[in-house]
């Protein structure tokens, strides 16, 4: 039972990150076809990862994945071979294939609910194939030479056609890797030609290839010429030579190098009349003047054209291409090899390696401990000095490997960028507001499980950006703003922490919008209403069910956002700011740690119990005499640089039976200053034990939902130590401030 | 003691069934446990006989320290930290809102697990593992109302055991000569449910 839920998480996973490739390049190609022309290598890079989805999905039998797939592939297979368009029609439908893959891969509580329905996807796919264009008049390519045509499959041969009708010469890149830095040396010589054009494919060459060393025919589409390809590239054993069409077609015998070709890039296009090909030759091509082969040894003399006789195309190439690899075979080779780069490891395993990390913590605690023993008898000095330095040496490697396990957890903010951008594509169609969305950041890393918590917030900002920020397109004219909306979603590093702002220029919040709704639904009393300053009303759409909008909308509802929002992002130990100006648009920021697997925290102590505060909360910690508490109605508050800071005693909020009673000073409180987003309250503890890095542990779920605990840690030896939740006794302190005091509970700025 | 506990074993093994041991979870390995509903774990609570599914235990513990939870119910005796799993653990007599009787040293912990998150329940004392057939449990406890019937999956009967304090040494008293005994079969399901576990705490009374 458990193998096949791991089978099937292993291949939720997998198709996950194959769908989410296919979602970021079609993003792209979008993008690339509304400013004219798609990257091929891009389409066919859509079509390898469907290939591989399907591929998947047939090793582990799921059979709706499996069936949209292959469906989809065909429609792919379409659009890279140009029998379809690139339209907005076509990307709408594959779009929403995305999305069905989304339900598909979504577990279902009840195993023997059915797979979503995939057949109006498919209805829609095939739909767009049965109207793919009728095959274009194909141009005579013969002169390309029997010999490389026979071995292209139909996409390289549609590529090839491309490049020719586009206007490009066609040359022939010969190269000559050792055998050992074969793969180094193709992925530099492809970079380098990736700048002068197309590759449309790679060949093994015909002449006899040594033990040592591989060579290779490389069929480039360019619109350089001769010369300036070889400045480039011929260096080494590389040598470039052109293949264009002949005056003389019938050369049966390899032409000697001539000079440079006259012939235009345009001219493959006019001779579209079939040139008679000779049935027996190997080489009906031409070529262009090998000028650059003075380093090739095996090309000095020979013909440069000629491409590999069909026979001895069999033998040589050993390991790089499998020979004669029947059509599209060398394909679903590479897309699967390039989709596994990495390795998928369950976060419960790095989770099991923190653990075992966090108790070699405590040998080695241990081990200074016989440490000081040996220190005290004299005789083995030499042995104690010789242990001390092994524990050290063991110190530095441990909090290594903790720090190695920790970057493995990290991923970069990319994943969830890449989500939204589905988002508000598809809002924007059905709002029909026009929207460009700038990400920039995106590859900047954050923990793996902050990545995934955070995709619900940003989704629920972004929602209210499109729905309530952005303006439709009339009003934006009427304002002078483009009639496109830019959303910018950033994402950076700043110290140990990082930050993301998801701003609009749209129309701004009205604070006094805001603040009369609050008066209106009774969030706040009329009072409140008129002292209120512009950052504390803008503060308010934070509060619980609050919604700028008197109806809901189906993209944004009834505004349970924002709370819920700040709640999620508190739980991540972030904070969430937001500036506005009317008019111009809003900007959020939010804050966050890096990780949230390992802490530093301020260790304190409460009526016996002791309890661990998240450092990065901590505003400062002090010593209060209790002369300087006053109280107001009933609620103990304090002066702290001339604003006031209520109070909060840990033992009574959370109603703590004493453990031990060894108050040492009876004038005097320690006060820890938390404050998180906007508020700030001091927490009245007994002691203040210290600093420490701490490993956090989830609650099970009986004692998450515990408001005021956030986690758990281990303190030396199998003591579990309790994790404030700042954020929530921050809340708690201020609602209970707010409902007797109104005389404005201090807020940050 | 080690007699009772070699005692368990010994029932495990006769049954055919295993629990996995601490080698076991040194070295971060779950056993799949084979899913029996016959068998049961049974165990007594302020005198009276309680049995589990024997596939929803983990492990049987000795009673081990634990940190106190502020604004949780009063069954939770607090959290512990078992090889590094943090699991809440659940004081059962005071679950079962049963008169709370002194704990021996026969006490354990049961290590069970929910949802795939474990749990710990504090009882008196382990007595063995017993077969109960699918047809002797009676499915729905029709006289047993009250608040305690929501936590109880069913009732069966098994072969007398002597009284507390004995523990396994009963199980080698010739059968016939007791009288058959009820032992209530719990639903963990309903006896762990996360809501009942957070008190609302003083600063929580604004929230429903």
């Amino acid at each position: 039972m458990s193998a096949v839920d791991q089978n099937a998480s292993e291949f939720i996973a997998e198709a996950q990150e194959v769908i989410e490739t296919f979602s970021r390049t079609l993003l792209e190609l979008e993008a690339q076809s509304r400013s004219g022309g798609a990257d091929p290598d891009l389409v066919n890079a859509a079509f390898r990862a469907i290939h591989s989805l399907k591929g998947l999905a047939g090793l582990f039998g799921a059979q709706a994945i499996g069936g949209l797939s292959h469906t989809l592939e065909s429609t792919l297979d379409s659009l890279r071979l140009g029998k379809l368009a690139l339209s907005r029609a076509v990307l709408d439908v594959l779009f929403e294939a995305i999305e069905v893959f989304g339900r598909l891969l979504t577990p279902r509580d009840d195993p023997d609910e059915p797979d979503p329905d995939i057949e109006p996807i498919l209805v829609r796919l095939r739909a767009l194939t049965e109207q793919e264009a009728p095959d274009l008049p194909q141009d005579n390519l013969e002169w390309v030479g029997e010999a490389i045509l026979s071995v292209l499959t139909e996409y390289e041969e549609h590529r090839l056609r491309e490049n020719i009708r586009s206007g490009r010469g066609l040359y022939r890149v010969h190269a000559k890797f050792d055998i050992l830095a074969i793969d180094v040396g193709i992925e530099q010589l492809k970079d380098k030609m990736k700048v002068y054009g197309e590759v449309i494919t790679y060949l093994p060459s015909a002449d006899g290839s040594s033990d040592d060393s591989i060579e290779l025919d490389i069929l480039l589409g360019s619109k350089s010429s001769l010369a300036e390809l070889s400045a480039a590239l011929a260096v080494g054993d590389v040598s470039v030579h052109r293949l264009a069409p002949a005056d003389a077609p019938s050369a049966i015998t390899p032409a000697p190098p001539r000079p440079s070709q006259p012939s235009t890039p345009a001219q493959p296009q006019r001779i579209a009349s079939p040139t008679p090909a000779e049935p027996r030759s190997t080489s009906s091509g031409h070529n262009g003047h090998n000028g650059h082969n003075g380093h090739n040894g095996h090309n000095g003399h020979n013909v440069v054209a000629a491409p590999m006789p069909a026979s001895s195309r069999r033998e040589p190439a050993p390991s790089l291409l499998a020979d004669d690899v029947p059509e599209g075979a060398g394909v679903s080779e590479t897309s699967l090899r390039s989709l596994s780069q990495t390795v998928r490891v369950d976060l419960r395993r790095l989770d099991l390696l923190m653990n075992l990390v966090g108790e070699l913590g405590l040998v080695q605690n241990n081990l200074a401990g016989v440490l000081e023993h040996l220190r005290q008898l004299d005789r083995s000095a030499d042995v104690s000095r010789e242990l001390q330095v092994q524990i050290r040496d063991m110190t530095r490697k441990l909090a290594l490997l903790q720090q190695g396990i920790l970057d493995v957890r990290m991923v970069p903010i990319g994943q969830v960028f890449d989500k939204l951008a589905r988002v508000v594509r598809k809002l924007s169609r059905d709002l029909d507001k026009d929207i460009r969305l700038v990400i920039s950041g995106a590859e900047t890393v954050l923990d793996k499980l902050i990545v995934e918590e955070l995709s619900d917030p940003l989704m629920h900002m972004i929602r209210n950006c499109i729905d309530h920020g952005i303006e439709a397109a009339p009003e934006r004219a009427r304002l002078g703003k483009p009639p496109a909306g830019r959303i910018e979603l950033r994402a950076f590093q700043k110290g140990n922490r990082v930050v993301i702002e998801v701003e609009d220029d749209g129309g701004g919040i009205d604070w006094l919008q805001i603040r009369d709704m609050a008066v209106r639904k009774g969030q706040v009393t009329p009072e409140e209403g008129v002292s209120m300053a512009p950052s504390e009303a803008v503060n308010l759409i934070f509060a619980p069910g609050f919604s700028i909008r008197e109806t809901a909308t189906e993209v944004s509802g009834r505004g349970v956002g924002m709370d819920v929002v700040k709640t999620n992002i508190a739980k991540l130990s972030g904070m969430i700011d937001v500036t506005t100006e009317v008019g111009k648009g809003t900007k959020f920021s939010i804050t966050l740690p890096v990780t949230l697997a390992i802490i530093q925290a301020l260790v304190i102590q409460s009526a016996g119990h002791t309890f661990c505060i998240p450092l990065n909360s901590v505003l400062e910690s002090i010593m209060v005499e209790t002369r300087e508490i006053s109280t107001i109605e009933g609620h103990e508050v304090i002066i702290l640089n001339k604003k006031t800071l209520p109070l909060l005693h840990l033992s009574r909020l959370f109603s703590l039976r004493p453990l031990s009673r060894s108050y040492r000073d009876p004038h005097r409180v320690y006060v820890v200053v938390v404050g998180l987003a906007q508020h700030r309250v001091g927490l009245v503890v007994d002691e203040l034990l210290g600093q420490q890095d701490v490993v956090i542990k989830p609650l099970g779920s009986a004692v998450r939902n515990v408001p005021g605990i956030a986690g758990a840690t281990e303190l030396g030896a199998n003591r579990t130590v309790l994790l404030l939740d700042v954020g929530r006794l921050v809340d708690e302190g201020v609602r209970q401030a707010d409902a007797t005091v109104s005389i404005g509970v201090s807020h940050v700025r | 003691m080690s007699v009772e506990r070699e005692d368990l074993w010994q029932a495990l093994l006769r049954s055919g069934e295993t629990i996995a041991t601490d080698e076991d979870y040194e070295h971060g390995y779950k056993r799949d446990v084979p899913q029996d509903l016959q068998q049961y774990v049974s165990f007594r609570v302020s005198g009276e006989i309680y049995g589990l599914p024997i596939h929803e235990i983990e492990e049987i513990s000795k009673v081990f320290g634990t940190t106190h939870v502020p604004r949780t119910a009063d069954f939770l005796v607090g959290i512990g930290n078992v090889r590094g799993r943090i699991m809440p653990v659940v004081d059962l007599a005071k679950r079962l809102r049963l008169r709370p009787m002194e704990r021996g040293r026969a006490a354990r912990v049961l290590i069970v697990h929910l949802n795939d998150e474990p749990y710990g329940l504090v009882v008196d004392a382990v007595i063995d593992v017993i077969r109960i057939p699918p047809d002797k449990v009676e499915e729905r406890p029709g006289g047993i109302t009250g608040t305690r019937a929501e936590y109880i999956r069913g009732l069966g009967r098994r072969k007398g055991v002597a009284g507390p304090g004995k523990g396994l040494g009963g199980a080698e008293m010739k059968a016939g000569e007791e009288p058959e005994e009820i032992v209530i079969i719990l639903n963990l399901a309903t006896l762990l449910d996360p809501k009942d576990f957070v008190r609302v705490g003083p600063g929580e009374e604004g929230r429903g």
